[in-house]
């Protein structure tokens, strides 16, 4: 079990070495190429919020309340367009190589994403800290459980669209337009939902990353005030999530090979 | 589907088996749509040290056998037993990265296989490095000739140190079109196989074939199997 752990590891990091080498040498900015588009997004809304005066009595710093939440919902996007259309032609071409499977490349999409994001998330956070001087540091630990928990979240939730998408090619396009829309309006991105109606709030409450980007806020700021929002509701959701998504895999990984092999 | 066995590579084939084949009914598909099958049965058994000359009567016999090897269920009846490692089947140019170098695409292979050879061993420290004319190993993988990549495709699976080999003879050129690759890469060819006979005292190698560059093949087993 050590020596499949040790195995598996060695070939999901030798796979997101690779891809965040192809990305940093494909981009005419380099390394900071792999930064511009969540950069560029969370400028966007941070601009807008400034440029239209918008306020919101909440007791947390308006450019960390945007940013935090675009930034994960960047990698959200970025990691479900990855798994749709099913899998890119450069992708294919590694599952000629034998250990790797269709698998194995969606979660490598995914962690690529993560630890892209990951960096962009410490070095924002850095920064509004040390402008605004009010970051409190012990919750930093809860800051990675939940960026893990969302991480694990929204890869399951890639790897179930990815299946859907490869079982029944005619999903792939409705998927990659409705999913990051429904998740855009229900995900607490401009919004708090401390102050929602309680009608509305019990339902958006079933979207497990509105509870992700709730928390990264009250963690990152702790005067942030949140009802009804719950870390544990969060993990469950992932691990429940995860679990179906590998459970349906197992039953079809072979219709999901001769699909992607017969769909080139 | 027709056996046989290359004549250079004659050697011992002890007990010791790697792949077996026991009345495996493939399905394989006509061209590339889904709906079309045909199937075949193959009967194979092969050792330590052991080539296997592969003559399969259409493209598709040999897609599904390579598929299968890829990871893409194309069995219907049967059994295959595999016992021991295999990497990407030789003169495959898509499993590298045109935006890494030769050294980070190695080192790549080394932990995807998680081989333990050495990443020096693999690529610098061969005497055939320096007859093969490969150049250094920072070098882009995009920048490289077609025949280079080619022939390091082919190196740099042989050195990675697998069980068993498997080339399927159009991927390498045999059949390509363009003289002027055929002959960069006639250059090549013999000293790989140079290199492969040795390997192959240990290992067993599988080809799809009909002809070859260099070598002359003699069919030892030419009993067409049955179709169904």
């Amino acid at each position: 079990m050590r020596h499949f752990v040790n195995r598996y590891s060695f070939l999901v990091l030798a796979l997101i070495f690779r891809t965040l080498l192809e990305r940093t040498r494909q981009s005419p900015l380099g390394v900071m190429g792999l930064f511009t588009e969540p950069v560029l997004t969370t400028l966007f809304f941070v601009l807008a919020q400034r440029f239209f005066k918008l306020s919101i009595s909440i007791n947390m710093d308006l450019t960390l309340f945007f940013g935090v939440a675009f930034v994960l919902f960047a990698m959200f996007k970025r990691i479900i367009f990855s798994a749709l259309p099913p899998l890119k032609r450069r992708q294919l071409a590694l599952l000629r190589l034998s250990p790797v499977r269709p698998i194995d490349l969606i979660i490598v999409s995914g962690l690529s994403e993560a630890v892209i994001h990951l960096l962009l998330m410490m070095t924002f956070i850095l920064v509004n800290s040390i402008c605004t001087s009010s970051y409190h540091a012990e919750q930093i630990g809860f800051l990675f459980l939940v960026f893990a928990c969302i991480t694990i979240f929204t890869i399951a939730t890639s790897l179930v669209l990815f299946q859907a998408a490869t079982l029944i090619p005619q999903l792939s396009t409705v998927l990659r337009i409705l999913v990051p829309r429904i998740f855009f309006w229900t995900s607490a991105l401009f919004y708090s939902t401390y102050f929602l109606p309680s009608t509305i709030k019990r339902t958006l409450l079933v979207n497990p990353f509105l509870h992700g980007i709730e928390l990264f806020r009250h963690y990152s700021s702790p005067s942030y005030s949140i009802n009804s929002i719950s870390l544990s509701y969060l993990t469950f959701a992932s691990l429940l999530v995860t679990a179906a998504a590998l459970y349906f895999y197992t039953l079809y990984e072979p219709k999901i090979l001769k699909r992607i092999y017969f769909s080139r | 589907m027709v056996l046989g066995s290359l004549k250079s590579n004659n050697f011992a084939a002890g007990n010791n088996t790697i792949v077996r084949f026991s009345n495996a009914h493939f399905q394989s598909y006509a061209s590339n749509s889904y709906s079309k099958v045909e199937n075949f049965c193959l009967n194979l058994q092969i050792c330590r040290g052991q080539s296997i000359l592969l003559r399969p009567s259409t493209n598709s016999q040999e897609k599904a056998l390579l598929n299968h090897f890829q990871g893409i269920p194309t069995l219907n009846v049967g059994s295959i037993c595999i016992n021991g490692t295999y990497g990407w089947p030789l003169g495959t140019l898509k499993v590298f990265s045109e935006y890494l170098t030769i050294h980070e695409n190695i080192r790549v292979f080394r932990y995807t296989y998680g081989s333990s050879v050495d990443l020096e061993d693999i690529y610098s420290a061969a005497l055939y490095r320096s007859r093969l004319g490969l150049p250094a190993g920072n070098v882009l993988f995009r920048s490289l000739p077609r025949h280079i990549k080619l022939a390091l495709s082919i190196y740099i699976c042989l050195k990675l140190d697998f069980d068993f080999y498997i080339m399927p003879s159009r991927w390498i050129g045999v059949s390509l079109t363009r003289a002027s690759l055929k002959d960069s890469l006639k250059e090549f060819l013999p000293i790989l196989f140079h290199l492969l006979e040795i390997r192959l005292r240990e290992k067993a190698f599988i080809l799809f074939t009909d002809k070859f560059l260099g070598y002359t093949i003699t069919p030892t087993y030419s009993q067409p199997l049955p179709v169904l």
